[in-house]
């Protein structure tokens, strides 16, 4: 009877925090409407769509690294080497789709470079990863000196990449329910999955229960490195020209998107890092259609971290004082 | 009246569902340890905690030195000179011992700004060395101290109350290896010359005869008994009994007779500063047991069985045949698993559910070619195990860190079982698991050596003695002692594990 109770109870808390989410989201919503009769147009939802595949597909690789218990700080900097790659090449006269793949390459190069060094060398993730960023970033300046690179951007087809409709469904949607869903099938139901969860779990049972710890914290990272080069891959196609500062925009809303995740399902998952990635983009969607200046847009996406963060950790709290969960197992995940 | 330092009576508490304390009576001598028993859920912390002021009691009263008193917070209870010193000593590793004894206490003023004296808390803190004569350095940073020395000074913290009288010691042997469990005996003694009673609360039975006074078996939130340690003759299996409240049929299991079937040999396995040459011979249908202080090597030796440590040098043969171990897979490969010694750390992924964990380490019986889960077929497997190992919870997709030690020792017991493996290591199987549990665990352990070559690696020698066919004595790296256990005795074991087997050889 108590047990029943007590699963009924625990079951009623999950589920209250997506009804909580839920709310919020219809709160944000409509006040955005009352405040601006553009927002609930089919058009401007469209457009919010397709501003949200873009973005919604560096919080999901970003979604890999935190599940294995790391954190990467440098996904937006490889995401503007990466597009300026792509740039450099299409202004050379290369084709779209060669110049997209070695531009996914320049970006996959450095996430390879992350993992080696944070799951072999065991250095540091977010220093280490700041540190390679920026390096990377540097290297998009070689290219064009820092400056935009217009070159063949409309004659090429590049701008189909984002632009293009197949049976009137945006590209960059068909891309989002692609990755989404493949990724939601690779971490929830197939082997691998367990292992990047048992990874972030705890990192020394997992190799005790002979999961290759390093492999995965690796393809972690070269997955967040991936889906960040290819989302600024599809920024750059759309605005039409390869802009240096181009992926800086990704890291705020890709880490708000991951915990506004954690928040709802006390860790990491896809349908979370969606869900927060839905919110993220409605609400910077509806600053910019009542023309608020970026740093409003900065200072929201900060503030919905910030709260994020705290709903996630106070949950774990609560879970600490029922589970007595080791001490030694927080200082190892930190 | 007089005399009693400590009385509660009636005290009951609830929480929701559930009744922890259904009205217990538990009084405390000056200058006596008395020992708390009961297993998991019988409500020893919860009686610690309305003592320490950490709940409030529901009913019941609570007299000090015969004076009726309220604990409704943790610092009334300081003001009352209760102290309690939790299992783990909850230390700051780089301050250095004073510093840990006078945590918050250091200077007068509650300032940001108030100036620590230095020579005045070292003058304290030896002041407090004189009275209370430990043997521990409080100059040096404590993440260079023994454990035992840590727990010293988690005493000494207790203890710089100047009023302390009453003193809980929650679990204090349960990370200390038996030299230290010696001196820590001693520093109870001194404690008790002072004046100072103690509650002791230990899982060790076999301790309480040599610490405890009196001791008092709490069982379903009730006071089954209080009785005193010389005055009855009982022994650790009455005490069991009265903790379970049926007869235990059988603490450890009958032993089956060994077959010749050899299936783990290793010949001279080396790693420097850990252990050397050690040879063992694991047959079918056998327990090799492993006896060894904590450090002696055993712990080293175990993971290099399991290819988490890679000896320098020597040979492991299965089955007759040599094999290169140097990872965790080669193990795998090899059809070995360890269930390792510290269950939160090594053996189990706390956060996640227990069909998570029980899968874990065969996901490709559970998985399509493709590697897609099947997840019906997880959880009726699951459901399995539990049932086989006797899992109480309320479900599979019960959470691990929700389960108590034993349950949780069962569950990383059962990823080692799904897992098929032909040799089974198992390492402190039963640390931090409650009486009940542990023979079920034991049963287990028998159960499985029937069928596979089974090591039990542990630094409670009474365990290897009581289910093991074959002992090896492990003292600072050295094999000291390898008999059939009908050849040794227990005293024999622990003297060779605790000297080496120096003063016997005299």
């Amino acid at each position: 009877m108590q047990r029943n109770r007590k699963q009924f109870m625990s079951f009623n808390r999950d589920y209250l925090s997506v009804l909580i989410f839920l709310g919020v989201l219809a709160i944000v919503m409509i006040a955005l409407t009352l405040l601006n009769e553009y927002f609930l147009t089919i058009n401007n939802l469209l457009r919010a769509l397709k501003h949200l595949s873009i973005f919604s597909l560096t919080a999901l690789g970003l979604t890999f690294v935190v599940t294995v218990g790391h954190s990467d700080m440098s996904f937006h900097f490889l995401s503007c080497f990466a597009g300026m790659t792509m740039s450099f090449f299409i202004g050379k006269g290369m084709a779209p789709l060669p110049s997209i793949l070695i531009g996914l390459l320049a970006g996959a190069s450095v996430g390879v470079i992350n993992g080696i060094t944070v799951g072999k060398f065991k250095l540091p993730d977010m220093i280490a990863t700041i540190a390679i960023g920026s390096v990377a970033w540097g290297m998009s300046y070689l290219y064009s000196n820092g400056n935009y690179i217009y070159e063949n951007f409309l004659t090429s087809g590049i701008i189909q990449f984002s632009d293009g409709r197949l049976f009137e469904i945006p590209y960059p949607v068909l891309y989002l329910f692609g990755f989404y869903i493949l990724a939601y099938v690779v971490l929830h139901h197939t082997k691998s999955g367990r292992a990047f969860y048992a990874v972030g779990g705890n990192r020394v049972a997992a190799r005790f229960s002979g999961i290759k710890v390093e492999k995965y914290i690796f393809i972690a990272f070269i997955i967040c490195a991936v889906l960040a080069s290819f989302s600024n891959l599809l920024l750059t196609a759309s605005q039409g020209n390869g802009n240096v500062k181009g992926g800086l925009v990704l890291l705020m809303p890709a880490w708000a998107s991951v915990y506004v995740g954690v928040s709802i399902f006390k860790k990491p998952s896809v349908v979370g890092t969606f869900l927060g990635s839905f919110l993220i983009s409605i609400m910077q969607n509806g600053f910019t259609l009542m023309n608020a200046p970026f740093y409003i847009m900065d200072l929201i996406v900060g503030l919905t971290l910030i709260a994020a963060i705290i709903i996630s950790k106070t949950e774990i709290k609560q879970k600490a004082s029922v589970g007595k969960i080791s001490k030694t197992n927080e200082i190892e995940a930190a | 009246m007089e005399k009693l330092a400590l009385s509660m009576i009636g005290i009951q508490k609830s929480f929701p569902g559930v009744q922890a304390l259904a009205g217990v009576d538990f009084n405390l001598r000056k200058g006596e340890v008395h020992a708390l028993l009961g297993i998991n859920g019988a409500g020893k912390s919860t009686l610690i905690k309305i003592l320490s002021g950490i709940y409030s009691k529901d009913a019941g009263e609570i007299y000090i030195h015969g004076r009726l008193v309220e604990i409704d917070e943790p610092l009334e209870a300081k003001s009352l000179g209760i102290a309690t010193v939790y299992q783990d000593p909850q230390v700051i590793p780089s301050f250095v011992g004073y510093e840990n004894i006078f945590l918050g206490a250091e200077a007068e003023g509650n300032s940001v700004f108030s100036i620590i004296n230095r020579k005045n808390l070292k003058e304290r803190a030896q002041r407090l060395l004189e009275k209370f004569p430990f043997n521990v350095d409080l100059t040096k940073p404590v993440l260079e101290l023994e454990t035992i020395e840590k727990e010293a000074i988690a005493v000494l913290r207790a203890l710089s109350q100047e009023n302390t009288s009453i003193l809980v010691l929650d679990e204090p042997t349960s990370i200390l290896a038996y030299e230290e469990i010696r001196i820590l005996r001693e520093q109870i003694q001194v404690l008790k010359e002072r004046g100072i009673s103690i509650i002791y609360i230990t899982h060790r039975l076999n301790e309480i005869f040599d610490i405890a006074d009196r001791f008092t078996v709490l069982r379903d939130g009730k006071n089954v008994g209080t009785y005193a340690v010389d005055e009855t003759l009982i022994d650790t299996n009455k005490i069991a009994e009265l903790m379970l409240g049926e007869k235990l049929s059988q603490m450890y299991p009958q032993r089956d007779s060994t077959s010749e079937e050899e299936i783990l040999r290793t010949e001279n396995l080396s790693l420097v500063d850990h252990f050397e040459n050690v040879n063992l011979s694991v047959h079918k249908g056998e327990i090799l047991g492993i006896f060894g202080l904590v450090g002696s090597g055993f712990d080293e030796l175990c993971k290099s069985l399991y290819g988490i440590n890679t000896p320098e040098s020597g040979h492991i043969f299965i089955k007759g045949k040599e094999v290169n171990q140097e990872s965790v897979s080669d193990a795998e490969q090899n059809g070995i698993f360890l269930i390792p010694g510290d269950r939160r750390i090594e053996g189990q992924i706390s956060e996640e559910n227990i069909c998570f964990n029980t899968t874990l380490s065969n996901l490709g019986k559970i998985a399509t070619k493709l590697g897609l889960i099947k997840l019906r077929k997880e959880r009726k497997d699951t459901n399995r195990m539990i049932d086989l190992l006797g899992i109480s919870t309320p479900s599979a997709t019960q959470k691990v860190a929700l389960l108590s030690g034993g349950n949780q020792q069962k569950v990383v017991i059962g990823k080692g079982l799904y897992a098929k493996r032909d040799i089974y290591i198992f390492e402190e199987p039963t640390i931090g698991v409650d009486v009940g549990a542990k023979s079920g665990i034991y049963k287990l352990i028998r159960e499985l050596s029937k069928e596979k070559a089974v090591i039990v690696a542990s630094s409670d020698c009474e365990e290897i003695f009581s289910i093991c066919d074959h002992a090896v004595v492990l003292h600072k790296g050295q094999v000291v002692l390898d008999k059939p256990i009908n050849e040794t005795r227990l005293d024999e074991m622990l003297l060779y594990g605790l000297t080496g087997g120096i003063d016997a050889k005299k």
